[in-house]
């Protein structure tokens, strides 16, 4: 106990010097988070954050060095120091002195901005244990060297190898921030920091040679060790969030792309499911949290620079929440259309393809509703409070704003508003169910209530891990911004505005789990870039002779010879299509180019897209002599869009229902839409099965399609009723084309009040199509008798002027022509 | 107290220690001899776990350095001038920061007595002492606890006269009256001299000499010939005859194991024409410097 004493005294004497400059960074931090410090910057405030963290892992790895029990020079070497009490007096000495001011000026941030309770205790213990975790780091980091130099190799090795880590597990969808798709990383990364540094120190210390040889067995409990905390770390770090429910889809649909990133060729693989009905009631978010090829995880540590999230009715909830809160419909700018697919893509590095695949993949929906947490008037002192947190408007101008240039179209005005929230993560290492939800996951929008107009705000989250004041400097109303469209012309600053802030909260994750029923062939599609041109045929050839000299190989010629023969035989054909002239086309190579066809129609097929300048002729020959047994020679060939047309044309399109069903079990229904659609009753699909596929499409053509030949017209229209009352808005929004034809389809009393108010706001803008109304209205409603003039254009103007006149409530629909017309009158 | 046998350590490409053996006897004071890089301090290392000998045995307490244990170093005291003190104490911080470690081997009152006699300032910290206050705190922090064992590599380094003479008398007394063991390692052979009991001299990584300090001054003479014309130095001579030197009509040499009744004989068989010798006890420092003389000349011959 003495002992302890002593070490801990000696650590404080140790540390006299600095602990001065500590206080003065622990105020600056504390000061950095007061209202006085209103006008620092995020990253002043990093700044003064790292200069604290900097400055205790100064002091703390000096005190550990110099004592470090591998380092022979050290004076405690030939001391009588047993290593525990020396440990702890180390330990509590640096976490009183170091830690606990983190601590303490976490308590008083939190204090001082007004939050309590259990915010307070998790936000002191997050920043405790944050910084605990650190200087146990710092312990096996600084402790394991013998010498400066392989220290600092050693450790720079770690820290490197630990930041690419890190950054990959960040990547793993399972920590992706629901809401945002960025990574959610922190807790989770500090975790597999911890271990990966056990693991490469144990490493880097194979370079050092007196370990080896006089520590052989405890290097080899150390290696087994750091692998298992490794593999458990790992676990931990990328393990899903846990759903609330697991659904098993039918259908699936699975897109293999080959794309290149960098100097490198991916295969993508896109996957949607059914679901995801987002709308009134919730927004989704997608991520994979499974996806097995062959057994083999490509979600664990796949590097994936493509889209591995989804939103799904972010925006059109959000224009709810406003509209249910201020009522009538809203614009919005900066958000999406609401009608974003639930579509993931996970990069592989050339395994989608080739041979056949089992697939076994589980996507993650996260459902989450939109809260209005802030509602004031836009009034400078405005103030109010939401689950623990603080809203205040400090300043609103007309005048000049904060200082930026003015673009044209810009309205000078600005608001500066302080958030006061606690940004706690802490309890996620025990609560799986809550999500990471910092205080910037929220939309800011400045509404004026009276026109229905919103301008989306940006939120500023502060910097580091302390209980965080939000601010939100708007200094300029922009009428574009980006790449973002604007649908109003902007706020007019002189009117009453309302700040209104909305955040996401959590109501569910449901898991769509799949897996295909056997081994899956891919044919990935492949990246747009231009196929060659055929090569100039030899001069002086003379095609006649040449195929009186070269016979078409026959079926069971060898894929050689059917190549090189093929290659000869395109460029003499291509050398026949000359411009302004007639194709004549010798007899002689005309029968021998449909001879090639009947016995090689794969190559024939797949060479009509290899080619851009694959002559019309040949396509036309190929067309024409494509033997009606190519399917059963060649399945694979069954998603090819070529084959799909000749077929079509023929009327052969039956033939591919067996195989446009393999294919749409084995989630490649976008290979096979058209068979799909244009034969349902030939493909052996479920009614189930046909569901799933309705919902993963969700179009007009479909419901079409399906309706009444393999799915009772009462199964559809409960679909589309599904679909729809997710979707019933209010007054003033515009719903998705989809989504306005399936409800014409279905007769939705809503039609009639979207296409008048779609027309009333172009005619707002200035810019009304008359003929697309027009067209609309000869399509979908029956229209009374009526004097209708000679002009086309005059007649198509007297039917909209006649359709504008009419109440929208007054339509009614007709089951029987499937049309709108007027309600009969009593 | 410390049994060194065959022991080898490389540095790189220098060999350091070539098999070195060497008894630290309980009780005694044994200097360490040996010019500069002969290896002494790699040898005190390895004994004191400071470093890991590439083969050969060291015992130390009875057990291997590796092995050493809080407890065997609450028995052991070692100073070394190449020691780095944790310099950001005070005098008494630093007593206070390693006094527990010690627990009730440590003698307040000696570390009073010995605070008075080396006149410490209490108030410097170490980092801004002189060279020689910091050498007499080092040993002040590892004497205190009257270690069985005192181990100094070169502790006298900036030790100004007056201290270096009481701390040697205080040492002395101690050895004597508690039976200490000490290993010291020094250049200054007068003040090895006055104290030592045992001497071992290394060379070149390796031990020459190891014997108790009263046999080592009955054996070693210098012998003075005086001849009538200048002597041929001849071809053969005695083993234990060193550092053979020739000066006009005079010669001189050490003899490592002088025996008044053979030597005279052995002297007029090779010298027919010798007038006389003589022969005179040599101090520690005459003795070290006429072996290293020789070991230098052997090298010469053997490169």
């Amino acid at each position: 106990m003495k002992t302890l004493a002593a070490v801990m005294k000696a650590e404080f004497r140790r540390a006299m010097p600095f602990l001065p400059w500590i206080a003065v960074t622990q105020a600056m931090t504390y000061g950095a988070h007061t209202r006085w410090a209103m006008e620092f910057s995020a990253q002043m405030i990093a700044l003064i954050e790292w200069l604290s963290g900097s400055l205790a892992a100064l002091v703390a790895v000096r005190s550990l060095w110099w004592d470090a029990p591998l380092r022979r020079t050290r004076f405690l070497a030939t001391k009588p120091m047993p290593i525990l009490p020396l440990i702890a007096g180390k330990g509590l000495g640096l976490s009183l002195m170091l830690v606990a001011p983190f601590g303490i000026v976490e308590a008083l941030v939190h204090w001082n901005l007004g939050i309590r309770g259990e915010s307070l205790m998790l936000g002191i213990l997050q920043m405790t244990l944050l910084h605990l975790v650190a200087l146990a780091v710092l312990f096996p980091v600084v402790w394991w060297w013998r010498g400066l130099a392989s220290a600092i190799f050693g450790v720079a090795l770690a820290a490197a190898v630990v930041i690419v880590s890190a950054t990959l597990v960040a990547r793993q969808p399972g920590n992706l921030n629901p809401y945002s798709g960025t990574p959610n990383s922190l807790p989770f990364s500090l975790l597999f920091i911890f271990v990966s540094l056990c693991l490469l120190l144990g490493l880097c210390s194979l370079a050092l040679p007196l370990l080896r040889k006089w520590h052989r067995t405890r290097f080899a409990m150390f290696a087994v060790l750091s692998a298992f905390s490794f593999y458990a770390g790992l676990r931990i770090a990328t393990r899903p969030p846990e759903p609330d429910e697991t659904v098993y889809p039918e259908l699936v649909n699975l897109i293999p792309e080959q794309s290149i990133v960098g100097l490198k060729r991916f295969e993508t693989l896109t996957a949607s499911v059914a679901g995801g009905l987002a709308g009134r009631d919730f927004a989704t978010s997608w991520t994979y949290s499974k996806l097995k090829l062959d057994d083999r995880s490509l979600t664990l540590m796949t590097p994936i620079p493509g889209d591995n999230w989804s939103v799904n009715g972010m925006g059109f909830l959000l224009r709810e929440t406003l509209a249910k809160r201020f009522g009538g419909g809203f614009l919005l700018n900066q958000l999406e259309p609401d009608d974003v697919r639930p579509a993931l893509s996970v990069v592989d590095d050339g395994t989608c393809s080739g041979p056949g695949r089992s697939i076994d993949l589980e996507l993650l929906e996260t459902r989450y509703r939109w809260d209005v947490t802030v509602d004031l008037s836009l009034k400078e002192g405005a103030e109010s409070s939401f689950d623990g947190s603080r809203c205040r408007i400090d300043k609103v101008t007309n005048g000049n704003g904060f200082g930026r240039s003015k673009l044209k179209g810009d309205i000078v005005g600005g608001v500066q508003v302080s958030f006061v929230m606690s940004d706690v993560w802490i309890d996620m290492l025990w609560n799986r169910k809550k999500t990471y939800d910092p205080p910037s996951s929220g939309v800011a929008m400045l509404v004026d209530p009276s026109t229905g107009k919103a301008e989306g705000l940006q939120m500023i989250r502060m910097s580091g891990f302390t209980g965080a004041v939000q601010r939100v400097y708007y200094s300029l109303m922009r009428p574009s911004y980006g790449d973002i469209r604007l649908e109003n012309e902007g706020l007019n600053w002189s009117h009453d505005l309302r700040l209104v802030v909305m955040q996401p909260r959590m109501v569910g994750r449901v898991a769509h789990a799949w897996k295909s029923p056997g081994k899956v062939r891919f044919a990935p599609i492949e990246s747009r870039q231009s196929p060659p041109a055929i090569p100039v045929a030899p001069s002086g050839v003379d095609i006649v002779k040449w195929v009186g000299l070269h016979p078409v190989p026959s079926r069971e010629a060898g894929a050689e010879e059917v190549k090189k023969w093929f290659d000869e035989f395109l460029p003499l054909m291509k050398s026949l299509d000359k411009p302004n002239t007639d194709h004549n086309i010798p007899t002689e190579a005309d029968n021998a180019m449909a001879e090639f066809v009947k016995n090689h129609p794969d190559v024939a097929v797949l060479a009509v897209r290899a080619w851009w300048d694959f002559p019309w002729f040949v396509h036309d020959s190929i067309s024409r002599n494509l033997p009606r047994d190519v399917i059963t020679r060649f399945p694979e060939l069954a998603t090819n869009g070529f084959i799909q047309s000749c077929f079509r044309n023929q009327g052969w399109t039956a033939d591919l229902a067996d195989a446009a069903c393999d294919k749409a079990r084995s989630g490649q229904t976008w290979a096979v839409d058209s068979i799909l659609l244009s034969v349902p009753e030939k493909v052996g699909l479920s009614e189930e099965e046909w569901l799933d596929y309705f919902r993963m499409r969700r179009a007009v053509d479909v419901y079409n399609a399906l309706a009444d030949k393999v799915v009772p017209r009462a199964r559809m229209d409960a679909e589309v009723d599904l679909i729809l009352e997710s979707h019933q808005t209010h007054a003033g929004i515009k719903p998705s084309s989809a989504i306005f034809e399936l409800a014409t389809a279905r007769g939705s009393e809503s039609v009639p009040r979207w296409l008048k108010e779609d027309f009333q706001r172009d005619i707002e803008r200035k810019s009304p199509d008359f003929l697309s109304l027009a067209r609309r209205l000869d399509a979908c409603f029956n229209m009374p008798d009526m004097d209708l003039p000679e002009n086309s254009v005059e007649a198509m103007k007297v039917k909209t002027t006649w359709f504008l006149g009419v109440d929208p409530s007054s339509f009614v629909f007709n089951p029987a022509i499937r049309k709108y017309q007027l309600r009969p009158t009593p | 107290m410390i049994t060194i046998r065959d022991l080898h350590k490389r540095y790189r490409r220098t060999e350091a220690l070539l098999g070195v053996d060497l008894t630290i006897p309980t009780g005694k004071v044994s200097a360490f001899l040996g010019p500069n890089g002969s290896g002494k301090t790699t040898t005190i290392k390895c004994a004191m776990n400071l470093i890991t000998q590439d083969s050969g045995s060291v015992e130390v307490l009875g057990v291997t350095p590796s092995k050493l244990k809080p407890e065997h170093w609450q028995r052991i005291g070692y100073v070394s001038e190449n020691q780095r003190l944790p310099d950001w104490f005070t005098v008494p911080q630093f007593l206070d920061y390693v006094r527990p470690m010690y627990g009730s081997h440590w003698d307040r009152d000696f570390e009073k007595k010995m605070l008075a006699d080396f006149e410490l300032p209490l108030k410097t910290k170490l980092r801004s002492l002189s060279r020689g206050q910091r050498m007499k705190a080092a040993l002040l922090s590892s004497l205190a606890y009257r270690p069985q064992l005192v181990v100094l590599d070169e502790p006298f380094a900036g030790l100004d006269p007056l201290v270096r003479d009481e701390f040697l008398s205080g040492l002395l007394e101690l050895t004597e009256t508690e039976g200490w063991t000490v290993w010291i390692s020094s250049h200054d052979m007068e003040e090895v001299e006055r104290f030592a009991d045992r001497v071992a001299i290394i060379d070149h990584g390796k031990v020459h000499l190891e014997d108790d300090m009263a046999a080592i001054q009955e054996r070693f003479r210098s012998v003075e010939l005086v001849f009538p014309v200048e002597p041929v130095k001849p071809a053969l001579m005695p083993e234990d005859w060193v550092d053979f030197r020739i000066t006009g009509r005079s010669a001189r040499f050490t003899a490592t194991n002088y025996d008044e009744s053979r030597i005279s004989t052995e002297l007029h068989g090779l010298f027919p024409s010798l007038i006389r010798h003589e022969a005179s006890a040599m101090n520690l420092r005459e003795i070290f410097i006429s072996l290293a003389k020789e070991y230098r000349s052997k090298r010469e011959v053997k490169a």
